[in-house]
């Protein structure tokens, strides 16, 4: 029962071809069919990425008439990959002959849509245009599904990071309170419009793209690009005033750099060190500000996680802030 | 003085009956459905990004939190993909196959009790809701009394079962089986021939077979069109062919079909744990893991796996890129998710409390349909 690839000696591409699971769809819609691979007992066929409609319906009309799942691959980071970016795959199953197959195609970045072939690949098609950012053309409503409309990214690329994006609250807090949706009126929106809307049949997710144009209009300063904290961190340097200045410096050692310095000093080195402006200054900003009162919340570093919380509240305490 | 009035209307994401965080996007004329649009993603966790970032034995405590009400038939599917993946399957030994059946058997029971309590009660129905919870209860504390967990069980590994089974945990599931049927009586005996919950249920939301499969509809909606077809019999895994058990069917499709279907379904799981017990007897004690190495780094390739969950076909879908200990992507197919698509072309036509009769028929667990 045991079913590994190296149990019996692998067949050729030509051999599987010829399987009496997929030979009669084969035989209509053969040269469209690059590859043919065998894993585990399970049968994935390569297909030309603009013929896939043509071989779905070649493989539904033989049979295969439910599409199990439909779902994409970043390939961008497996290991000596050299075809397309992205793999789709489409798990097909025929109830007449109990039988699974796998089709598959590669893209970098547009196929043709199948919902036309099987109703059910409407939301699976959304939900790989959401994660990996893959264009169905001819899909009806191609839009996001799991991710809300303006969401900057596509969680399952491989390029995303999994400690997720800084999706607004902290960067731009008096267009996004922290928990809450846009304050009215400060995106130019309607607060009418972001829940209740008439006329368009379409939603509203809590982050209309309005954001980095209030940030600028607001003038508080140069408007970031939601970008990730690990890309910003390359470009904080330590200088000769604040040699702590350095992401990669474990806390007690940028704490004993700044002994000697002032309250701000302190805060300064307390900080996670990125300048990843989550807390609507840079970090050396973000410790005059609380040196002086303009802030009095410490918990705005996102990067620095409890650790420099706890670190700014000590010291501002012993200051007797 | 009779003209089409539409209206707009947002069902969810917190109104009671939607079972968690659906939102549902209605056009209405008056109180009949026009078109819905179900909104989903609210409880979007990214969990297949996380699976791909952690080795495969730390997924499983993962796949707890999708269908968080199924939670042993979650973790069955995954430890059964990652095992055909790295081609072991053969070598669970008979104990552990015969402890994942019963788990995911009692598992199907404590989802279609959860099922039929807040579908009653949805369609305001009280009464049953506490006769499900006293049944669902004794599922949980023999769930408890074996992994120490009542919801997110995290109770199969890679290669078998944790822990072998608690001295008197048998004695207590064989009390269990025994009183169980008696308590399917119970339950349908207030409802089945109920007028009221007739009235509310017949006729609603009909699918026939042909539309079931170009939805992608599995699981008891797909057996209540009258086409039998049950993965544990289709294409059986652990030791479900040696089981004997039937697959209800129903012939009309609706919403009270899918309704016979769930209870004669518990009826079934309850034999089948019946059956197990003198089978797990038999077995040598601890003998619940196979021989498999502890670092689990399975060879370079790509399966799909499913087996049939309380709410339908779950799949998993595994890239191995054969290097490293996590999967390169690992994709679920959640039978929430692919159900709930159903949902705008079943309400099309029907009223406002019907919606709330179809989102309970369909059976939604909002963490799995969002992930």
């Amino acid at each position: 029962m045991a079913e590994t690839a190296t149990a019996s000696p692998a067949r050729t591409a030509d051999e599987i071809k010829r399987d009496p699971l997929v030979a009669a769809a084969v035989a209509r819609v053969g040269d469209a069919i690059t590859d043919a691979k065998e894993f585990a007992g399970e049968i994935t066929l390569s297909v030309a990425t603009d013929r896939i409609r043509e071989v779905a319906t070649a493989f539904k009309e033989d049979g295969y008439n439910y599409l199990v799942d439909l779902t994409g691959v970043d390939y961008s980071k497996y290991p000596g990959w050299t075809k397309a970016r992205y793999g789709v795959a489409y798990m097909l199953y025929s109830f007449a002959r109990n039988a699974r197959i796998r089709l598959k195609v590669f893209t970098d970045g547009a196929l043709p849509s199948v919902t036309s072939v099987w109703k059910t690949a409407n939301w699976h098609e959304r939900e790989t245009f959401d994660m990996m950012g893959l264009q169905f053309e001819g899909h009806p409503n191609l839009e996001r599904i799991l991710m809300w409309e303006g969401f900057n990214g596509h969680p399952l690329r491989k390029d995303f990071p999994v400690r997720g994006i800084d999706t607004g609250a902290r960067i731009y807090p008096e267009v996004f309170p922290e928990g809450g949706g846009p304050k009215p009126g400060s995106t130019g929106k309607d607060v009418k419009d972001v829940n209740v809307h008439k006329g368009e049949w379409k939603h509203y997710g809590i982050w209309p793209a309005a954001s980095i144009a209030a940030r600028a209009k607001a003038g508080t300063q140069q408007p970031p690009a939601p970008e990730l904290a690990s890309q910003v961190a390359e470009t904080a340097k330590p200088t000769e005033e604040a040699p702590w200045h350095d992401p990669e410096m474990p806390l007690p050692q940028r704490m004993e750099l700044a002994k000697a310095g002032s309250l701000k000093d302190k805060l300064f080195a307390a900080m996670a060190q990125t300048d990843c402006t989550a807390c609507g200054w840079d970090c050396e900003g973000y410790a005059a500000a609380l040196a002086t009162g303009e802030s009095k919340d410490a918990t705005l570093c996102v990067p620095g996680e409890a650790e420099t919380e706890m670190k700014l509240k000590e010291l501002l305490a012993a200051a007797g802030k | 003085m009779f003209d089409v009035h539409e209206m707009e209307v947002n069902f969810g994401p917190q109104h009671p009956s939607t079972h968690g965080v659906l939102r549902v996007l209605l056009k209405v004329d008056g109180e009949r459905i026009i078109d819905a649009k179900p909104i989903i993603g609210y409880l979007h966790r990214g969990t297949e990004k996380l699976f791909e970032n952690m080795p495969y034995p730390q997924c499983i405590p993962h796949t707890d939190r999708m269908d968080y009400v199924a939670a042993a038939t979650n973790n069955l599917g995954f430890v059964e993909t990652v095992e055909k993946l790295m081609g072991v399957t053969g070598q669970i030994p008979k104990r552990a196959q015969i402890m994942r059946v019963m788990m995911s058997e009692l598992q199907r029971i404590s989802s279609h009790l959860l099922w039929l309590a807040t579908h009653a009660i949805d369609i305001g129905a009280m009464t049953p809701f506490f006769y499900c919870f006293r049944e669902r209860e004794q599922v949980l504390d023999l769930f408890e009394t074996y992994c120490g967990a009542r919801l997110t069980l995290n109770c199969m590994r890679i290669g078998g079962m944790p822990d072998d089974l608690p001295p008197g945990w048998l004695d207590d599931l064989e009390t269990f089986t025994g009183k169980f049927e008696a308590a399917v009586d119970e339950y349908e005996s207030l409802l089945t021939n109920n007028r009221i919950w007739k009235r509310r249920t017949v006729g609603i939301g009909v699918l026939s077979p042909e539309e079931a499969i170009e939805w992608g509809i599995t699981g008891p909606p797909l057996r209540g069109t009258g086409l039998e077809w049950d993965l544990r019999r289709a294409q059986p895994y652990e030791c479900y062919s040696e089981l004997k058990f039937d697959i209800p069917v129903g012939i009309n499709g609706d919403t009270y079909d899918r309704y016979l279907v769930r209870m004669a379904e518990m009826r079934q799981s309850n034999r089948i744990l019946q059956q197990c017990i003198p089978m797990i007897k038999a077995t040598p004690a601890g003998d619940i893991k196979a021989k498999i190495s502890r670092v689990i780094r399975p060879p370079e390739g790509e399966v799909y796996h499913s087996i049939e969950s309380p709410k339908g076909e779950l799949g998993y879908y595994i890239v191995s890129d054969g290097k490293t200990q996590n999967a390169y992507r690992l994709r679920v197919r959640p039978p929430s998710f692919v159900n709930l698509q159903a949902l705008p072309a079943m309400a099309k036509g029907h009223l406002v409390s019907d919606l709330v009769a179809l989102i309970g028929t369909i059976d939604i667990v909002l963490g799995e349909v969002d992930r």
